[in-house]
């Protein structure tokens, strides 16, 4: 029998939605089915991508980090800070990522410690994080919004350049998508993830260390915002503070968008890799059709809505007509 | 003694952010007593207005265990929306508040229906909507800020009555109404039960799709409400109007000891969660502490005060459940001795 639901998984209706995005947009524009235009454009849209992947790991484990665009601004403004002040590089970009992690970590144990639902502590410590940046930079010298600029060419080429004739973002996201797939779905770390989600008392009674999985859960979330404030920061050659403040809206639009179920324990990387390269090319076609970022908005607000309350919907005839089924069944039986 | 206050704290959380209050104008006096007056008291009540009623509000939707993010949008969206409708010529009053009152409901709902009847988590509903009235209210002002409110109503706020002003008692009189309907009507206990314990709500017979929807109602007819005060007491409305609101609410609903839980929380509590804040960045002002170390001073407060609070609701209920232990062993051991 022809086996409907295999081809109606998730996955596959994101690439049936990218398929129908890249006809719409190509048919408006032809200029924007230009391979090396889609590749390079991957670079505007990097940092969602990027931040997407972890945001998925802790929505699976049923928690929330809205702090990731605060700490995306910290991350770039201390590379930046370092950078000034000591010149080394290397350095300052090895500070603007301990300083994520350390961001993220205080997020876990806090957490941890107040047993408070993730989303108030990360919202109250995203004001402490991006008040932290914007003091880093006042300090620096750089008075309000003014970024740091000045960086060398070999970290303006970290998100800029090429490798093997792909560009260097194309790469950075590919090498990402594949380590946190093996994160998540093959190795224990992940599996542990998923139970928590699930059921955190479960996961605790069963002998989880629940508390070393989400401080660590976090501190990675922390340290890969920290990577794709960076990123912006070599994409746009100055680190700023207020870089990435736009940006949690959009990952936890990706992460849901690619399946993971807010409530926990289930999610998967494909998924939000390919709801992130939908997100990104309709915000890239949409630019390229003149469309303002404020219109954008709309489109993504309707999408968003559209496309969760149009899965539930879709699950309720299906389980419907499951029900229907095996009613079918039951009466030949008999 | 100690058992009493317990109990008591347990029961009424707002009277640890009372505590707290207390405890910053303590402070904040040791450090320069001109800062408790009535007049400043008096400014902080009419600052926070708007605040208090969308942390009402949000309140109101968090006891039934969703959460809304879209009213920072939504109080631009309806301020846009009255403020054009006051630019008219010979505009009538009721048929403004009307608008603005309106828009505020009607986004709330969308809200709701969408989370009641379409099954979207309302994390991501809100989410959702918060892009899109932000987006719809640029495209409806074309990006250009909105800063000729006509003088007779900017003075509407301004007027003194019984030494507060007029926004002041207005949210006064909201809050008494609300208070009321909390804890006094049907539809409003049938918040709380629906927060509580959704199967338990299902199982009682309790409508509840449509007091999710009266949640979301109120909230966004509490932020259609804080737009009029918004229009009157500030006079422009930027495309960036009541950005980063919805936090604030969030952030002051719980530190007045709504928990995110659902199901807990008064509308006492949310108030007095906002008057905090308010007072927090007011103090702020007051000391004339540099425009950038504002945001890191209130992060680090609210995490503070969250971590705190928090600590001590988990040292009570573990307390209590060290009592309650007791006195069944008492109990099992008077058993035991009149078996023998």
């Amino acid at each position: 029998m022809f086996d409907l639901k295999k081809y109606l998984a998730w996955p596959t209706i994101l690439i049936l939605l990218i398929i129908i995005e890249f006809g719409i947009f190509g048919s408006l524009n032809s200029r924007f089915l230009n391979v090396s235009n889609l590749l390079y454009s991957i670079g505007d849209f990097l940092y969602i991508a990027v931040a997407a992947l972890p945001m998925t790991l802790i929505i699976v484990s049923a928690g929330i980090d809205i702090s990731i665009g605060a700490i995306m601004g910290l991350g770039s403004i201390l590379t930046g800070l370092v950078w000034i002040k000591t010149g080394n590089i290397l350095l300052a970009v090895v500070a603007g990522l301990a300083g994520g992690t350390v961001a993220g970590t205080i997020n876990g144990s806090l957490i941890l410690i107040t047993q408070v639902n993730p989303l108030v502590i990360t919202l109250g410590s995203s004001f402490l994080f991006s008040g932290l940046a914007l003091t880093l930079s006042g300090l620096a010298g750089s008075t309000g919004f003014e970024g740091i600029g000045g960086f060398p060419d070999s970290f303006v080429n970290i998100a800029n350049g090429e490798l093997f004739g792909l560009p260097n973002p194309v790469i950075i996201l590919g090498a990402l998508i594949i380590l946190f797939y093996i994160i998540l779905h093959h190795t224990k770390f992940g599996r542990y993830l998923f139970l928590i989600g699930m059921s955190s008392e479960g996961a605790r009674y069963s002998g989880i260390p629940t508390a070393r999985i989400i401080i660590a859960n976090y501190g990675i979330s922390g340290f890969v915002a920290a990577f794709a404030g960076i990123m912006l920061a070599s994409y746009f050659t100055s680190s700023r503070s207020d870089l990435g403040a736009d940006a949690p809206l959009t990952v936890i639009t990706c992460a849901v968008l690619g399946g993971a179920s807010i409530y926990g324990g289930t999610g998967s990387i494909i998924g939000t890799a390919l709801a992130s390269l939908l997100i990104g090319y309709l915000k890239y076609g949409l630019q390229m059709i003149r469309i303002t970022s404020h219109q954008t908005n709309v489109f993504l607000g309707i999408v968003l809505v559209a496309s969760i309350s149009g899965r539930y919907f879709w699950q309720q005839f299906s389980s419907r007509h499951k029900n229907k089924m095996a009613l079918k069944r039951s009466i030949i039986q008999d | 003694m100690k058992q009493k206050l317990t109990n008591l704290i347990l029961r009424k959380p707002e009277l640890l952010t009372i505590a707290i209050i207390v405890l910053y104008y303590f402070c904040i006096g040791l450090i320069n007593p001109r800062f408790i007056t009535v007049d400043t008291f008096v400014r902080i009540l009419y600052n926070g207005t708007m605040l208090m009623l969308i942390t009402v509000g949000v309140s109101a939707v968090i006891i039934t265990k969703n959460i809304d993010v879209s009213v920072g949008s939504l109080l631009g969206l309806a301020a846009t929306f009255g403020a054009t409708y006051l630019n008219t010529s010979n505009p009538s009053l009721l048929i403004f508040i009307l608008i603005t009152l309106g828009s505020g409901l009607l986004g709330g709902l969308f809200n709701g229906i969408g989370v009641a009847y379409c099954g979207v988590p309302s994390i991501i509903m809100t989410l959702g909507t918060l892009a899109l009235f932000r987006g719809l209210l640029a495209l409806y002002t074309g990006g250009s800020w909105i800063d000729t409110v006509p003088e007779w109503f900017l003075n509407f706020s301004r007027i003194p009555v019984l030494g507060l002003y007029y926004p002041t008692w207005l949210t006064f009189i909201i809050l008494a109404v609300l208070l009321l309907f909390f804890t006094r009507f049907k539809w409003g206990r049938y918040i709380y039960a629906t927060g509580n314990s959704l199967d338990g709500a299902i199982l009682q017979g309790i409508p509840v799709k449509r007091t999710i929807l009266l949640g979301f109602g109120l909230s966004g007819i509490m932020t259609g409400t804080a737009a009029l005060i918004f229009i009157s007491q500030i006079g422009t409305i930027p495309t960036q109007a009541g950005v980063g609101m919805e936090t604030k609410a969030i952030a002051a609903a719980v530190i007045g000891g709504i928990s995110l839980m659902g199901g807990t929380g008064s509308v006492i509590g949310a108030a007095l969660g906002a008057l905090l804040l308010e007072t927090i960045s007011y103090s702020l002002v007051f000391f004339k502490v540099a425009g950038f170390w504002n945001n890191f001073i209130s992060g680090f407060l609210l995490l503070v005060i969250v971590v705190v609070t928090s600590r001590i609701q988990i040292y009570l209920r573990k307390e209590k459940e060290r009592e309650i232990d007791e006195k069944v062993k008492k109990r099992f051991l008077q058993l035991a001795e009149q078996m023998q």
